[in-house]
């Protein structure tokens, strides 16, 4: 027993030191006769397929190039630490053997502050064919990201939308669109797959979301045939309840529009005024039980706090609300807390396959990747009526009730929510080959070419502009494709701003954008206090924040 | 006079070398010491009186400004309320199950039938990895509950922590059940150093169960159970009650409690926010300082005397 027990021990130490040599996640050996360069990706949404794609191609590039004159090392070897236990975006990256970052959660002001960001400046400026990086980046991204010291440190890495996916397979089999004759004798829904779909939120016809909701009485008049069909509307985790804010989030940039949306972080409206509610008038016949009083004022830093009175905010909450109180709208594990994004996933995926469809799933755009296993899994479990399965992302409404208003129509805004970016350790300042190489890669890595293989790859945009070629569309998928498409049409709010109370309170803005106080109770997830029979109005009420404490917090600012 | 002065130098450099040997075997945890925890404490101290300046990049001294903060928001920022409200609800609760440790821990010591099984079985939680315990545990309450629920009384309920009027009663429950198998170890050990004479002597009186543990264990133990209660006390605002395991980052408001709130800033706030922090961590030592004094001295002083 005792001579078992040595056995187990050493083995279980000799891992431990094995374990000690490399990054968890770098798994390649070191090659001496080329010079390494440490790359960190984070594995979350987008994965570490495309980085490894990327590194194929650069070293193969670049197999004949001496990057440490001097010594006989030719050509470059890659070092992937694929890792999904840290971000690496604080002052740890110090210490860090990696020199070139793939990462979420980035605190960029933070970051630029300590000092601990390479300034990538001529990278960005650098022209490629007459368009450099800069070039492809929006006024507001150029003006939040030198704001600080006047130089860039990082690149935008990817957009990340969270929202609502939708199983298109399943929507042409039930015949889950809107009509175009409202009164078909359907209740508005085709009655065969040739009848002629609505224009859909975009206003448009013979574009994808024909036949989509447009308005949000339309979301819970499918909602309710979506039930009549046997089909369960959507399906979300429990154990994440802030995968349900998304949906609030997009509503309200849906319905604010992004120049309004942006202001929660730059808090300057200039001339433009914003819309904001004052009290309610409750309606028994009003979808939402209550009618906002409004009225409309321009932002500025001194009244940035009546950013938390928008209309928009209102109508993201009660039409979340409205989703979870009904608790056939959902499938019946999304309120328990043992059901993870990847639990939901897997049902979502099966549930076509088990004669018990789920119609929506709520979460990220990267969600497809995360689902590979369950993707795979359901094939060998179901064979070929598992394969090709069409999924697409669900444009949300940008109005309540009635026509999409011209004004709104294509006016689209979503909020990125990973706020993710690629830069280079400041610690390799010194190191002149090591900062060229750097600076090298991350460069191949933002090549227009290498932009539209990103996409391919994950199905997820860069946070930059430029277009794909039709051999890139070729290769995605259908889900992909869809994402693709509502970026096109869909203007991006980031969480990044020039504003001085935006800078030094970063995290304060990002962290729980949606936490209130209703009865003396403090939350921060509104689905939390909907499943507590907390009305939309009182949870909009309890975000308010006063003009004495926002006076207190944030004066000195401004 | 040559040999003793031999002797003397002999012994001289045996001195020395022992005191080479010690410096040499104490130098480096002193410095880890020094750096790691006077170096760090010092400098959250210092930290508590200063700002960030993200123009500069660098610290300022700001007075007590931070600490202005600190009391402000303790009268006016309702988490931090439910903070001191969870804190000390935990604290009551743990001391309960501390009673409830001693009476199993004797039942234990006196070898009652299936006592072995108890004991491994209180245990396993502090054995198992903190986080596959609470993921049994939420499978448990949020899965098993339900289930048996239903099918017993026909009646579709949410699980324990999925509802909001249980989610608290269950994390307790759960911070105080892992916890036991800890204490019961400790008291079962101290009451195995009780001398068998002396039990047997009382046995010959004609002591009962009760009585022997009462007026027999816990004063011979009572130096154990007072350190116990004590370090419970210091560690009031340190006390996580598993929430970072329960749900990262993102704990409702209402379920906080200081050790949890200190942790997640800690690991969510940005380099600005650190000074707030530190503030608050003084203020909170300020309070727990001599409230561990005070226990102390006032459990050393009506306890039992052997």
């Amino acid at each position: 027993m005792k001579k078992t027990l040595c056995v187990i021990l050493g083995l279980l130490m000799s891992l431990s030191v094995a374990a000690c040599g490399k990054g968890p996640g770098m798994t390649e050996a070191i090659d001496p006769n080329r010079t390494q360069l440490y790359v960190f990706n984070y594995d979350g949404g987008v994965g570490t397929e495309w980085l490894y794609e990327i590194k194929e191609r650069f070293e193969a590039e670049y197999k004949d190039t001496c990057f440490e004159p001097g010594t006989n090392k030719m050509g470059v070897q890659i070092m992937i630490e694929a890792n999904k236990l840290s971000f690496y975006n604080d002052e740890k990256i110090k210490s860090s053997p990696n020199e070139v970052f793939f990462t979420e959660n980035v605190g960029y002001t933070d970051m630029v502050s300590q000092g601990l960001l390479l300034d990538i400046t001529d990278l960005v400026t650098a022209d490629e064919n007459g368009v450099s990086l800069e070039d492809r980046m929006t006024d507001k991204q150029k003006e939040a990201l030198i704001a600080l010291k006047g130089k860039y440190y990082a690149l935008p890495h990817y957009d990340g939308y969270r929202g609502v996916s939708y199983d298109i397979d399943l929507f042409e089999e039930k015949g889950l669109y809107f009509a175009d004759e409202k009164d078909n004798g359907n209740n508005g829904f085709i009655i065969s797959s040739s009848d002629k779909r609505s224009a859909g939120p975009d206003g448009k016809y013979d574009t994808n979301d024909d036949g989509l909701p447009s308005t949000m009485a339309e979301f819970f008049r499918l909602f309710d045939y979506m039930l009549s069909s046997n089909v369960t509307p959507f399906v979300y985790t429990g154990m994440y309840p802030e995968y349900t804010s998304y949906v609030v989030e997009w509503i309200y940039s849906n319905y604010a529009g992004a120049d309004v949306a942006s202001l929660d972080y730059t808090f300057d409206s200039g001339d433009m005024e914003v819309e904001i509610i004052t009290g309610f008038e409750e309606l028994k016949n009003n979808m939402f039980g209550a009618e906002p009083i409004t009225e409309k004022v321009k932002i500025m830093p001194e009244n940035g706090y009546l950013m938390k009175q928008q209309t928009g905010k209102y109508y993201g909450l009660a039409f979340l609300n409205k989703m979870v109180s009904d608790s056939r709208y959902y499938y019946s594990l999304s309120t328990n807390q043992t059901f993870s994004h990847l639990d939901a996933q897997e049902a979502f995926i099966y549930s076509k396959l088990e004669n018990k469809p789920i119609a929506m799933l709520i979460d990220g755009s990267y969600w497809v990747n995360e689902a590979q296993g369950a993707f795979r899994r359901s094939i060998e479990d179901y064979g070929t009526r598992a394969e090709n399965r069409n999924f697409g992302w669900m444009p949300l409404p940008t109005t309540v009730d009635g026509e999409v208003s011209s004004e709104q129509t294509g006016k689209n805004a979503a909020k990125d929510t990973v706020r993710s970016y690629a830069y280079i350790n400041g610690n390799i300042a010194d190191d002149e080959n090591k900062v060229k190489l750097a600076k090298l890669f991350l460069s191949y890595c933002y090549k227009l070419e290498n932009l539209q293989k990103f996409t391919e790859v994950t199905g997820c945009a860069r946070g930059l502009n430029y277009e794909l070629t039709e051999e890139n569309k070729s290769q995605m998928s259908t889900f992909a494709l869809s994402v693709w498409d509502m970026r096109q049409t869909t203007e991006m709010v980031r969480p990044i701003s020039s504003s001085e109370i935006f800078m030094n309170n970063e995290k304060e803005f990002y962290n729980s954008p949606w936490e209130s106080v209703v009865s003396n109770q403090p939350y921060v997830n509104p689905v939390t206090a909907f499943r507590n029979s907390i009305s939309a109005m009182d949870y909009f009420n309890g975000m308010k924040i006063y003009k004495r404490d926002w006076e207190e917090d944030y004066s000195r600012w401004f | 006079m040559e040999r003793i002065k031999a002797k003397k130098n002999g012994f001289g450099k045996r001195n020395r070398n022992r005191l080479i040997f010690y410096c040499a075997f104490l130098s480096l945890p002193v410095l880890q010491f020094c750096i790691f925890y006077i170096g760090v404490n010092f400098n959250s101290i210092l930290l508590a009186f200063k700002s960030y300046e993200y123009e500069t990049g660098a610290y300022q001294w700001v007075g007590f400004m931070n600490f202005k903060e600190v009391f402000r928001d303790f009268g006016s920022v309702l988490y931090l309320q439910a903070s001191i409200r969870n804190s000390l609800m935990l604290y009551a609760f743990t001391m309960l199950t501390t009673f409830l440790a001693l009476l199993f821990s004797y039942y234990i010591f006196k070898r009652a039938p299936l006592s072995r099984l108890f004991q491994t079985m209180l245990f396993i939680p502090n054995i198992i990895s903190a986080i596959v315990m609470v993921t049994i545990f939420k499978y448990f309450v949020e899965r098993a509950i339900p289930f048996a629920w239903e099918k017993l009384m026909g009646e579709t309920v949410q699980g324990l922590l999925g509802n909001q009027k249980t989610t608290l009663g269950t994390l307790i429950f759960y911070c105080c059940w892992s916890g036991f198998g800890v204490q019961m170890l400790m008291y079962s050990g101290a009451m195995s150093g009780v001398s068998d004479s002396v039990i047997e002597a009382a046995k010959l009186d004609g002591i009962t169960p009760i009585r022997e543990f009462f007026y027999i264990i816990v004063p011979l133990i009572y130096p154990t159970l007072v350190t116990f209660l004590v370090v419970e006390v210091a560690g009031i605002f340190t006390n996580q009650m598993n929430l970072y395991n329960f749900y990262g980052l993102k704990a409702e408001y209402s379920l906080y409690t200081f050790g949890y709130f200190l942790y997640k800033e800690i690991q969510s706030v940005n380099i600005s926010g650190y000074p707030y922090l530190a503030a608050m961590g003084l203020v909170l030592t300020a309070v727990a300082v001599p409230l561990t004094l005070i226990v102390r001295k006032v459990l050393e002083t009506v306890g039992p005397k052997v």
